[in-house]
């Protein structure tokens, strides 16, 4: 990436995420959290997922990290509302197989699909995955 | 005949080779834009390094210590020769208190399980601080937990200093080791070393000194600094990768145990019983990383080749222009203003996490890292998540500083 793509990227994308993040809050109350921490270099936010009837009804999240990490879960957290659990683990699935696969794929979210054209981004990829990576490990070791 | 000699690069360092250090590392060839700001990282190879590295695996490569034959013989007394010289360079003519290692970890792991661990008795306590590299933290951590044993934390101030009170009555009768860094990897405070060794040996407590920052530029040794354990990394001081120093001094030689088993370090073994041979001998079990020490050995000559004080005085210049200028930028924050420090300092700017500062300044071609640099203990402490780093060696120059505070100052202007 040049550096005005870099800027570009910022500019239309990441920052306009970073300064109105989805649902960036404690809420009152939460069915259950889950923590995205990547002990390397300290990004830590917790997820907290509300559940009724089977379906996921708010996803909250709060903590500190970069523009990257914070943006991506703030597309994540919008792109999981009304889904369930079953459908959370397949789109979680999808977007770190998409993150960790050579070739491009598709993804119907314009949002997501930007965050998975980034995959070839210098070191970053690991921000970009921290929270849809925590996401992945609880829905797989949840019982469903 | 071939002479290889002849084709190495014949290195005339002289007094003012510090300008010229530059020269002296091929990666600025590759790469002749590159401001290199991550050398408490890890820093550049030096030419002579790679070539003495080199010449040996290519022109002089056997197995040592096991041979009869003149190429062994040969590499025996080139491995033994490296030990010797670096004696020397930490100011010893005892090369028998000198083990090779993998690394600082590795030293300080060795200490913590062959020296420490068989002493270690329910109640006893072992002082270190805060702020040490997670290297110097853990294994004193870990022993800790499993021997019941008191790990005492030296607390620092708001500025980045310890907090030498509270050290001071930490050591107590009980104490059976004080490790301690010479340089923080995170903040360049300097702990003065001879104030808080002095506190100890009043008391008979062993000390270990993590010098893999100040090993490059400060004059170290267990005799010069008048400690016990002396641990640092050749890949920090122009050296390879995967070798390092343990250096013990002659008090404790003798209770150095060997730590892993295998061959090259017995004296007898019998079925019924095997009797081992005396540090730093009982340390290298297997084969041991020969032509690393032959690079460690040609990095401590090219580091003498340039003087340590000059060396030191260039990367105080550095610092104190460093921070004479980063305040320039808006919103940055340096974090820390220890009393004396040197070649390390770390910022955050205003709404904008140290990745973000990596990943913008990378596209002008700095190379500085960020996060808890290992050492999340510290940075709890101080209430940060993170930071921007920024550490210098002696090819670094003002120009380069210059360089890192407009790159700063367009992204701040960018991101607002
Ligand atoms: C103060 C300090 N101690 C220990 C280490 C660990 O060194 P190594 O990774 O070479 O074992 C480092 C490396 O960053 C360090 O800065």
């Amino acid at each position: 990436m040049k550096k005005q793509e870099l800027q570009q990227l910022f500019k239309n994308e990441i920052l306009p995420e970073n300064e109105n993040p989805y649902h960036f809050q404690e809420p009152q109350r939460a069915s259950f959290t889950i923590e995205a921490y990547n002990s390397m270099c300290g990004d830590k936010y917790t997820l907290y997922f509300n559940i009724n009837e089977g379906h996921i009804t708010s996803v909250y999240f709060y903590g500190f990290g970069c523009a990257l990490s914070k943006a991506s879960i703030s597309i994540m957290c919008k792109s999981m509302e009304h889904l369930s659990p079953k459908n959370i683990t397949t789109l979680s699935d999808q977007f770190i197989f998409a993150m960790d696969q050579e070739h491009s794929t598709e993804n119907a979210d314009k949002k997501i699909q930007m965050l998975q054209q980034l995959k070839h981004f210098d070191g970053r990829v690991d921000c970009i995955k921290l929270g849809w990576e925590a996401v992945k490990n609880h829905f797989e070791n949840a019982d469903l | 005949m071939f002479d290889f000699a002849e084709k190495l690069v014949i290195l005339k360092l002289n007094k003012n080779s510090i300008k010229k250090a530059r020269s002296h590392f091929p990666i600025f060839e590759a790469h002749p834009n590159l401001v290199y700001l991550d050398n408490a990282a890890t820093t550049q190879r030096a030419q002579s390094v790679v070539n003495a590295q080199s010449h040996f695996d290519l022109y002089e490569n056997a197995n040592i210590h096991r041979g009869i034959y003149d190429l062994s013989n040969q590499a025996t007394q080139k491995f033994e020769n490296a030990r010797t010289e670096i004696a020397r360079f930490l100011g010893s003519g005892n090369a028998n208190t000198v083990a090779f290692t993998q690394g600082t970890t590795a030293s300080i792991n060795i200490v913590a399980q062959s020296f420490l661990a068989p002493r270690l008795q329910a109640g006893d306590n072992i002082v270190t601080t805060i702020m040490e590299h997670h290297a110097n933290f853990i294994p004193w951590q870990m022993l800790a937990q499993r021997y019941q044993v008191e790990l005492r934390l030296v607390p620092i101030d708001k500025n980045g200093d310890l907090d030498l009170v509270q050290l001071s009555k930490f050591l107590d009768k009980k104490t059976k080791l004080l490790a301690i860094s010479h340089i923080s990897n995170t903040l360049g405070t300097i702990h003065p070393l001879d104030e808080i060794i002095e506190l100890a040996k009043r008391k008979d407590i062993p000390v270990l000194v993590d010098a893999a920052q100040s090993a490059c530029h400060f004059e170290i040794g267990v005799d010069p600094l008048n400690c016990d354990f002396l641990t640092f990394s050749g890949h920090k001081m122009f050296g390879p990768f995967g070798i390092g120093i343990l250096q013990v001094s002659e008090k404790y030689l003798a209770d150095m145990m060997p730590h892993n088993y295998g061959g090259g370090i017995i004296k007898d073994v019998k079925v019924e019983k095997t009797s081992f041979r005396n540090f730093p001998h009982n340390l290298d079990a297997g084969t041991p990383n020969v032509s690393g020490v032959i690079g460690l050995a040609a990095a401590l000559k090219f580091i003498s080749g340039i003087g340590k004080s000059d060396m030191h005085s260039h990367l105080n210049k550095l610092t104190l222009y460093a921070l004479d200028q980063l305040p320039q930028v808006p919103g940055i924050e340096i974090i820390g203003n220890p009393k004396k420090r040197i070649g390390i300092i770390s910022f955050n700017l205003k709404n904008i996490h140290p990745h973000d500062i990596a990943s913008f300044l990378n596209k002008d071609g700095i190379a500085l890292r960020a996060g808890m640099h290992c050492t999340q203990p510290l940075l709890n402490a101080m209430g940060l998540q993170a930071t921007a780093r920024v550490s210098f060696s002696i090819y670094n120059n003002e120009e380069e500083i210059n360089k890192l505070v407009v790159s700063l100052k367009e992204l701040m202007r960018f991101w607002s």
